[in-house]
């Protein structure tokens, strides 16, 4: 076997970092085949991983627990769910709530009887308890009250729910927050973080979502006395209530951040670079593209920014199915003409797009996701002269330095609240707690640290030496200067920061789809909607931007 | 109680904060005692010695070999960031929070490639390039974390926190929606 052999495949230029680093362009993120939720269901497929409910214990109202086990990559996981009798007025999705719906762990191993009575009882208070290393994700949902006690209700009536409400909603229930890694005392990450399976970036959470989604059909059921048709189930995924306290992790995160986003626009620059397409791949671009309509045709919010975008991007769509002309998917490197003309339509469209154009090249990029781990940490080289360092702030952060931080270009600031340490975004002209910002402020950090760099000469630890307030912006610009998908190109304090285009991205690198905006800083989206059933592992791949069959 | 790593390391990080240590070096010292809480559980008590401050610019003599009085949460990275340019020996004098030291070395040597080692006398410590540095055993499970050292930590994050007010209640997440749908 030759070296050759493992040559890597052709690409083009990567996207610049300039563009795609820009907060309104990764608010227009959409899910794709690289998605951790994607991934996990090839994963879970080529395991040949079964999914069986070992303990059903809840009353004919639906309130008790009920165990699911799965073994992946030869380590075993249960799911220990447990449904709570919960008066209306106690239900709310913001991260101060102190009851829910349902609560659920998943669990390191099959647990016992003991185990799971511990589990029972701890799993409903979520913050409020303490959990051990045997628990690797915590994690709550709520349910969509009206749906659920629709979908209930016909089954109950011996018929199917109303097809019009099950694709407004979409999800019987919503979780609030899945926490992994570490927090309220569940195990580390590094305890899975070398186990197949479970190694990629949150698949450990994301396969408590799946396995979450599977357990509300079981519920419906029960509580239905019923079954739901399985295109219903399929397009049940689950809801989401996502706010701030996801935003910072994208800037505490650099290297993540920008091995997510490498693999992404790596994955873009492969495809581009294909010389020509078979007539399988023409015809599967053209039924994506036809999926892709009627997903933008079922997505439906009320905020009048996002609804504003769903519009133009419906408007666009067609023109842009129009361009897909034989003449360009039989020429040459068609997958760059389609990218390259996309720069008509509006970002959005653009970022759409560029999902649509992943899908049909499974073969070519999915092996990529395997870079979106990485255990290292940002390091400082104090080695580098003072001067490198300013040209690096010149090349890299103009951006940043061209700011002048008075008035709007401040008017926000982070702060982590009193009553949940959760991470807030305030006003700084109009609330108080600024003097106790959390330092997402980079921009103009590395702005400061540019004009204390002025004139000094010599290695950067003698400068950090006289300047210690510096340390975190200096290590930020020499980590742009290796991973150049580090960084978000935007002001996070300015006042058009929107954190809604943080969460996002992010969400969108989990595989979630139908954002809908509530605000700036909050959303619901849905996860695994469209995604196979427990049963269906053997066709795992094929639900990008899913749509109603019921 | 047992603490996961990733839970001690954010609360020190806060707390950091709320000591007042300048941001960057907040990083380098949650990360340092996280590898201390792991391989050193014994010296946690140092974690607060250390963060009791002055956190200003550590006081570097003229010939470039002495840091004194050396607070760990400063004097610790610039040792190393000097150690790692090439310097050979450096001298912290009077240290607040050796084992603090010690696990910015370990992490150092572990991470960056520096060969060094510490080598205390009464307070101060020098750190020394050597061969092959000793590296102490990682234990990668829970800690136990003395109650009155994580209690120390929370008041010190505590001074980061901002109070609800009814504005930032209106403006926050999910403000004023029915979640009952």
């Amino acid at each position: 076997m030759m070296l050759d052999d493992f040559a890597p495949p052709p690409q083009v230029a990567l996207r610049p970092p300039s563009d795609v680093m820009r907060l309104r362009r990764m608010g227009a993120s959409f899910p794709t085949r690289l998605s951790f939720l994607r991934t996990l269901m090839r994963t879970l497929a080529d395991d040949k991983a079964v999914v069986r409910r070992t303990v059903w214990a809840m009353s004919d109202t639906g309130f008790g627990h009920a165990v699911y086990t799965l073994s992946l990559g030869g380590y075993d996981y249960a799911l220990v769910a447990v449904s709570t009798d919960l008066p209306p007025e106690m239900r709310t999705d913001r991260v101060i709530a102190t009851a829910w719906d349902t609560s659920y762990v998943l669990y390191d191993g099959i647990p016992d009887a003991t185990e799971i009575a511990r589990i029972v009882a701890s799993a409903p208070l979520q913050e409020a308890a303490r959990f051990t290393e045997r628990e690797l994700v915590l994690s709550r949902a709520n349910k969509s009250v009206r749906l659920f006690e629709h979908v209930t209700a016909s089954l109950r009536a011996g018929r199917q729910p109303d097809p019009k409400m099950i694709r407004e909603v979409g999800y019987l229930m919503r979780t609030t927050a899945v926490y992994g890694n570490g927090k309220f005392g569940i195990a580390d990450r590094m305890r899975i973080a070398d186990r197949p399976g479970l190694a990629g970036p949150f698949m450990a959470e994301m396969l408590t979502v799946w396995l979450i989604r599977g357990f509300t059909h079981d519920l419906a059921e029960h509580v239905g006395q019923g079954k739901l048709d399985l295109a219903t189930k399929r397009y049940l995924g689950i809801g989401n209530a996502t706010g701030l306290g996801m935003a910072p992790f994208l800037v505490s995160h650099p290297l993540l951040l920008d091995a997510w986003m490498q693999v992404r626009e790596t994955a873009i620059a492969r495809v581009r670079a294909v010389a020509a397409l078979s007539p399988v791949q023409i015809e599967r671009i053209y039924e994506l593209t036809a999926r892709a309509a009627q997903h933008l045709a079922e997505w439906d919010v009320s905020d009048p920014i996002a609804a504003g975008r769903i519009a133009t991007l419906r408007r666009e769509w067609p023109a842009f199915a129009a361009t897909l002309t034989p003449d360009v998917l039989l020429g040459a490197q068609p997958m760059d003409a389609i990218m390259t003309g996309s720069s008509v339509f509006s970002i959005d469209c653009q970022e759409l797009i560029a999902s649509l154009c992943l899908e049909p090249f499974g073969d070519l990029i999915d092996g990529l996701t395997d870079c979106m781990a990485t255990p290292f940490e940002p390091q400082i080289d104090p080695t580098m002269s003072c001067g490198t360092l300013l040209d690096m702030i010149s090349r890299d952060w103009t951006w940043a330095c061209s700011v002048d931080y008075t008035g709007p270009a401040e008017a926000q600031f982070w702060y982590v609240s009193e009553e949940k340490q959760e991470p807030r975004l305030g006003n700084r002209h109009t609330e108080d707690g600024s003097e106790r910002e959390s330092p997402l402020d980079i921009a103009r950090q590395v702005k400061a640290l540019a004009a204390d760099l002025q004139g000094q000469s010599g290695p950067v630890a003698m400068f950090l030496g006289a300047h210690p307030q510096h340390r975190n912006a200096l290590r930020r610009v020499q980590t742009l200067d290796r991973h150049p998908y580090a960084e978000i190109r935007d002001n996070l304090i300015g006042d058009t920061c929107l954190p809604i285009d943080m969460l996002r991205c992010k969400l969108a690198f989990f595989g979630a789809a139908k954002f809908d905006p509530k605000s700036d800083r909050w959303t619901r989206i849905t996860l695994a909607q469209g995604a196979p059933l427990w049963d269906e592992l053997a066709q795992p791949d094929d639900w990008w931007l899913p749509v109603a069959a019921v | 109680m047992k603490r996961s790593l990733t839970e001690a390391e954010a609360l020190l990080l806060k707390a950091a904060r709320g000591a007042g240590v300048p941001a960057g070096h907040t990083d380098d010292f949650a990360r340092a005692g996280r590898y201390l809480l792991a391989t050193d559980p014994q010296a946690a008590d140092q974690l607060l010695l250390a963060l009791a401050g002055p956190h200003v610019p550590a006081s570097l003599s003229d010939d470039g070999k002495t840091i004194a009085p050396a607070c760990a949460v400063m004097a610790g990275p610039l040792a190393l960031d000097l150690m790692i340019c090439g310097a050979s020996r450096i001298v912290l004098q009077d240290v607040d929070a050796p084992a603090v030291v010690r696990a910015m070395l370990a992490l150092a040597c572990a991470e960056r490639g520096l060969l060094a080692q510490a080598v205390a006398s009464g307070r101060d410590i020098t750190l020394a390039r050597c061969v092959a540095p000793a590296m102490p055993v990682f234990h990668g499970g829970h800690v136990k974390v003395p109650v009155a050292v994580w209690e120390g930590l929370e008041t010190l994050a505590a001074r980061t926190f901002v109070p609800a007010t009814l504005a930032s209640r209106l403006a926050g997440a999910g403000a004023g929606l029915t979640d009952n749908d």
